[in-house]
């Protein structure tokens, strides 16, 4: 299989077919890790296609490598997304400054993850309940099957944080979990 | 460790992993979302939004006669109907000349009045009437002296055409003078004119750009008629006289050979006059 | 993509437009303010290499305007104060042409605008015909295609009813990853509309830079703001800032320069008191070298 580096490189040269290539390798992907980022797959349709649409315009040199450079556009642009104080101000609740000082459970976000009978809900509920760096990190560790070393150059984190986040993530992960599990159980 | 743990967990230290302890059922819990892959449509319609970002399809288009057409055709909406209409104008009064007495006449009116039609075209065709236009033109991937040239191609290719029309009725009427050197006297103040109006235009206006040519032009033919008329005491008439030398005379030839290159530089200089003010920054 | 801006200065004769301006812009709409001849159109001309400045750099996505203004033109979109269209031309045709020189298809970029700023059933009218406000959402219409990177919005509401204003900050609220969008304004209303964050010029400086509660912070610390009958004599004031029917009796909006002057019951600053606040800062005070990243945390 041709290697992203040439398809893109093909891209750049203008042939259609080879940005239909690298959208059929990098749409889902990208798409996914978005809408598990952003917890919106409105936005997230959205900043995928701006994502393409920056590779394509993109006029620096080429990358070396590419998987992780078009994952890190993706992600500036979630990052952008939410620095926008209006967007700040449109979600109902901020819940990554919020669960800075919130202990987990504490929320009625505990209580909604409970109740949510999608699998698909209470994943995405589970996901937003984590900061937005433990967050990243571990979606691309795990549903992207990305090595620490491209998760860190994706995110611009030192390694060391890069795996600190991955640790504390599934660690609160885990906790919000169980918490669940035993209010479903007080429920019973 | 199972497939999942080892997505969930690998690269962290073993400390970490003890921490952790068994992650089964959050790997388990985290594995249940399934988001579905893009149908498609949905691919389809990305594609659709991508492609006018395609390098060299769209963004940035290479130099050639299909991407200069392009352009050409887009700059015809800058040009009111009154500028079409003024050629066809002079078409219709060719004919009509034609009509009349067009053997001397056609010849001689097409010499002195062509090239005016030409210098009003261009300065008609690049007046600051609209400053926001040109600004808006310069924030765009299209480049300013190909935008420039083309307007200018534009304008004298249309001069040109009715030009070439004139001078298929002048060959019909059956000339009075040689058609090449009838189109070579004529190239000249074409090009000097057109050059002159160009120029001035950029540098002060359109008004400025249709006075100076014209008031050059208005000179040079009244010296010209004074001139015939010393030889028209002679017997002979005025629109003879000028088309004998138009057909006969070499220094004639050649001054308006140097007055096309005199056009030409003139219409160089202009390009860059325009682009360079056009270049704020660079 | 940042938007930075080092110490630009710009005259025009003697009379400095700009002085010494320095900012950091990420990503997002910022809203720029400021009294006439601040400056305003100025900054926004620069920044779309329209002039350029006698000293001070810029840079947009780490390019420097100096060297690379060619290529960033094409990633800039517009809004001219002033709208001088050819009076036979008609909007569709002069975003037909103006699509073409950007190399951006009609069916996907010119016909969207068209619709969202409700332009359609004009769109085939010469500008002779037209209002200024129609031909001023023409000017916005064009300034959105090709999706700029950089978005420079003079007077973004000059001449707009309350409809056109409310479909042009629809538009600009549409979410736009990772561009910059600067729109100008005399309206501090219009700030609140879609802005992250706000830029105040005075007489070519930058008085405040910041998100817009930044803005309601700093005024608050300057004074505050009473609604109290207008029959009541209180000189402790300085200003009415608005006048409203309330109740069948007339009521004032009393500005007081001090947190101290004024009495317990006090509400909170609107966007054109605490702009109004900020105006009167002293010389000074104003921000002037200000590095302010807007839009970020």
């Amino acid at each position: 299989m041709e290697r992203d580096e040439a398809l893109y490189h093909r891209v750049l040269s203008g042939d259609r077919q080879a940005l239909a290539d690298l959208v059929e390798r990098y749409y889902a992907p990208l798409l996914a890790f978005l809408t598990r980022l952003t917890g919106q797959p409105q936005i997230a349709e959205d900043l995928v296609q701006e994502s393409f649409i920056r590779m394509l315009k993109y006029h620096g040199s080429a990358p070396l490598s590419f998987r992780p450079w078009a994952y890190r556009i993706a992600h500036n642009l979630a990052r952008d997304h939410f620095r926008s104080s209006k967007v700040r101000r449109e979600i109902a609740s901020d819940l990554d400054e919020a669960l800075e000082d919130d202990p987990v459970g504490e929320t009625q976000d505990a209580e909604r993850i409970a109740i949510q009978a999608d699998n698909r809900a209470q994943v995405a509920a589970l996901l937003q309940r984590l900061p937005a760096h433990q967050r990243e990190v571990l979606v691309l560790r795990f549903y992207h099957d990305l090595p620490l070393e491209e998760i860190a150059e994706i995110t611009g984190a030192p390694l060391g944080t890069v795996k600190s986040r991955l640790f504390h993530g599934l660690l609160r992960a885990r906790q919000v979990l169980e918490l669940d599990e035993v209010k479903q159980n007080e429920r019973k | 460790m199972n497939e999942s743990d080892r997505r969930l967990t690998e690269g962290l230290d073993e400390a970490q992993h003890q921490e952790l302890g068994n992650l089964r059922k959050l790997a388990q819990f985290l594995d249940s979302d399934v988001l579905p892959d893009p149908d498609a449509q949905q691919r389809a319609r990305l594609l659709a939004a991508l492609t006018p970002y395609l390098p060299g399809a769209t963004a940035t288009r290479p130099p050639g006669l299909k991407n200069w057409l392009r352009l050409a055709r887009s700059q015809l909406v800058l040009f009111e109907k009154s500028f079409w209409l003024a050629g066809i104008f002079v078409l219709l009064l060719g004919l009509v000349i034609v009509s009349l007495d067009g053997r001397e006449l056609l010849p001689l009116a097409f010499v002195l009045f062509s090239p005016l039609l030409a210098t009003a075209g261009v300065a008609y065709a690049f007046r600051p009437e609209t400053r926001t236009l040109g600004e808006l033109e310069r924030l765009t991937a299209t480049g300013p002296l190909e935008l420039f040239y083309t307007r200018l191609a534009l304008v004298l290719g249309f001069n040109l055409l009715v030009a070439l029309g004139l001078l298929g009725l002048i060959w019909l009427e059956g000339p009075q003078v040689a058609l090449w050197r009838l189109a070579l006297t004529w190239l000249g103040p074409l090009l000097t004119l057109t050059g002159l109006a160009l120029y001035a235009t950029i540098r002060w206006g359109a008004l400025v750009g249709l006075l100076l040519p014209f008031g050059l032009w208005g000179s040079l033919v009244m010296l010209g008629v004074r001139e015939a008329l010393l030889h028209t005491a002679e017997g002979v008439t005025l629109s003879t006289w000028l088309l004998s030398g138009i057909d006969s005379s070499t220094p004639v030839l050649i001054g308006s050979m140097l007055a096309s290159i005199l056009g030409l530089g003139l219409l160089f200089l202009s390009g860059r006059t325009r682009t360079g003010a056009m270049r704020s920054w660079s | 993509m940042e938007l930075k801006i080092q110490g630009v200065t710009k005259y025009y004769g003697t009379r400095a437009a700009l002085q010494n301006v320095t900012l950091g812009l990420m990503p997002g709409i910022i809203a720029v303010m400021g009294p006439n001849g601040s400056g305003k159109t100025t900054l926004l001309r620069c920044l779309a290499s329209l002039v350029q400045p006698e000293r001070g750099q810029l840079w947009f996505d780490g390019l420097d305007y100096r060297r690379n203004a060619t290529s960033l033109r094409s990633r800039i979109g517009y809004l001219p104060q002033e709208l001088d269209m050819p009076s036979h031309l008609t909007p569709r045709q002069l975003l037909a042409y103006l699509a073409t020189l950007k190399n951006t298809p009609m069916d996907h970029a010119v016909y969207p605008l068209l619709d969202a700023l409700g332009l359609e059933t004009i769109a085939d009218i010469p500008f002779s015909r037209l209002s200024g406000g129609q031909i001023r959402l023409v000017g916005i219409a064009q300034a959105f295609l090709g999706q700029p990177d950089l978005l420079l919005l003079d007077e973004l509401t000059r001449g707009l009813d309350v409809e056109e204003r409310a479909r042009v900050f629809a538009l600009v609220r549409k979410p736009a990853p990772g561009r910059l969008l600067l729109y100008s304004t005399h309206h501090p209303a219009d700030a609140e509309q879609a802005a992250d964050g706000v830029i105040i010029l005075r007489q070519g400086r930058v008085l405040f830079s910041g998100e817009v509660a930044k803005l309601y912070q700093q005024a608050q610390t300057i004074g505050s703001s009473l609604v109290t009958p207008i029959q009541e004599n209180n000189p402790r004031s300085k200003r009415i800032s608005q006048e409203n029917d309330a109740s069948g009796s007339m009521e004032a909006r009393l500005i007081y320069p001090s947190v101290s002057d004024s009495p317990d019951s006090t509400i909170g600053l609107t966007i054109e008191e605490a702009y109004l606040r900020l105006l009167q800062k002293p010389d000074n005070e104003a921000g002037n070298r200000v590095r302010c990243k807007l839009a970020s945390r």
